[in-house]
């Protein structure tokens, strides 16, 4: 019985043997067959007639047409040789490069067919904080004119019913805040985070309390309010486009990134985990 | 007998592949986790230099102008650690043949291979050697050179031997890679055909 199968099992465990050692020794092999004709292969990559079209394009003119495939398989040459010595690892600008390369690649993919108009009407009902018009405000100002902070009060700018008497209107003055309608960003960047505070909760035609500024004593009255509201679809198409794109690249990338993550032997330094208090990978 | 002799020939030769491969797969496996000290990361047995990381961290606190924190500490490991992962997804793809990447990662091949051949290595007779042998062998050369002395082209054909001598540099070291290769042609295409006859007379 065993003599019968004596042969097949003989070459069972050759070919066993031969896999193992292939596989073992982390050897690539190109097994893969291509789906598109070729014209050359040099150890294993194919150069099809797809790339050597698109070559023939670009050298034309430079090159003689006989030598493009010729030169084609030098550069591959030349590039699987890099890859052996290891130059592409080490080579900071190529390994930019490649990288950069990848994600444009990669995000122009995902972008590359416009969003139909429900999905982005979709996306723009979802995301309403980004394209609406904040709250904005028309403020009138004075100056008082006093170096003294005792005096900075705004009792005597008021009448006996608590309106802004003509002494406030007299020390009006005009400012670059004060032309039109203005943002809170923009109230914040001209008069600093307590003041542009106090202003955004003013009710409109109030008068705000008094502010020692660089040896100014400054008042605000709350002229109009332009309530926050949301812009117009057909308005902000191209806006709402834009935003859709710009995060459609960062989900993008942000899930091939998880996908590598997970599915990689990350080991990080004892420094770094130190700098980064890392305590869910393998210390080196 | 003989029969037998075969079957334990083969085992021990079994065992021998898997132990080999074991060996190996060993020898990866500790190379993984026995690091050296100058390396900050480890991606799927690709190290991340740890003077790249204290570069970029270096990098971060200019900017800051001040001491950085545990945040800012991650956001530069972070970054590095996607790079070299986006750098070896592009790897399994064939992005080493794409335009932009060939050009680059070729041209500095060329640089290394002719990186040892110098304009200033020629003595005035090398050139004048040169310059002799093509007066004599390169007769538009002679036509170009007439009434003209060697001390007044020196220097250009110094230029002109250096660029001989790479290019001689680079074709003999695709000689090289060349025989060493695996190539293969598509069978009845006339441009394989061309490629292959200016091939095999280089």
């Amino acid at each position: 019985m065993i003599v019968k199968f004596k042969q097949p099992l003989l070459l069972g465990a050759v070919v066993a043997g031969l896999t193992l050692s292939i596989m073992g020794s982390g050897f690539k092999t190109s097994l893969s067959n291509i789906d598109q004709p070729w014209l050359a292969k040099v150890n294993g990559h194919y150069i099809t007639e797809q790339d050597y079209k698109l070559s023939k394009e670009k050298l034309a003119g430079k090159l003689p047409e006989e030598q493009i495939l010729s030169l084609m398989i030098d550069n591959a040459l030349l590039i699987q040789r890099a890859q052996e010595l290891g130059l592409i690892d080490s080579d900071r600008v190529v390994k930019k490069a490649i990288v950069h390369s990848t994600v444009e690649k990669l995000v122009h993919k995902a972008i590359a067919q416009d969003p139909s108009d429900a999905t982005l009407k979709g996306f723009y009902q979802k995301n309403k904080n980004l394209f609406t018009h904040p709250d904005k405000f028309k403020i009138r100002m004075a100056n008082h004119q006093t170096g003294n902070d005792a005096l900075c009060q705004q009792d005597e700018l008021v009448d006996d019913q608590g309106k802004v008497n003509q002494q406030w209107f007299d020390q009006e003055i005009q400012h670059p805040a004060n032309q039109g309608f203005i943002s809170q960003v923009l109230l914040h960047r001209h008069f600093g985070p307590s003041i542009a505070e106090h202003i955004t909760r003013l009710q409109k035609g109030q008068l705000s309390k008094s502010f020692m500024s660089e040896g100014s004593c400054l008042s605000f009255i709350l002229a109009d309010r332009q309530s926050s509201q949301l812009a117009n679809f057909e308005n902000i198409k191209t806006k709402v486009l834009g935003e859709y794109r710009s995060q459609k690249r960062r989900k993008t990338l942000s899930d091939l990134l998880d996908q590598l993550k997970q599915n990689s032997d990350i080991q990080l330094a004892t420094l770094v985990k130190e700098h980064t208090r890392e305590e869910n990978t393998d210390e080196i | 007998m003989k029969s037998n002799r075969l079957v334990v020939f083969s085992l021990v030769a079994l065992i021998a592949s898997g132990g080999f491969s074991l060996l190996e797969f060993v020898a990866q496996k500790k190379y993984a986790t026995n690091v050296n000290s100058d390396v900050a990361a480890v991606i799927n047995g690709n190290e991340i230099k740890k003077v790249n990381y204290l570069t970029a961290v270096a990098m971060i606190e200019e900017d800051k102008r001040g001491e950085i924190n545990r945040a800012d500490y991650q956001l530069v490991i972070d970054r590095l650690m996607e790079e070299e992962l986006l750098f070896q997804y592009a790897l399994e793809g064939d992005i080493l043949f794409e335009a932009n990447i060939t050009q680059l990662v070729i041209s500095n091949m060329l640089s290394n291979i002719v990186s040892h051949i110098t304009s200033d290595d020629y003595s005035d007779e090398q050139i004048k050697t040169f310059y002799d042998m093509q007066i004599e062998n390169n007769p538009a050369f002679k036509q170009a050179m007439a009434g003209q002395g060697f001390s007044g082209i020196k220097d250009d054909l110094a230029i002109a031997m250096f660029e001989i001598e790479k290019s001689k540099a680079i074709r003999d070291y695709l000689s090289i890679l060349n025989k060493k290769a695996s190539i293969s042609f598509a069978n009845d295409n006339p441009v394989v055909a061309n490629t292959q006859l200016l091939r095999e007379s280089l």
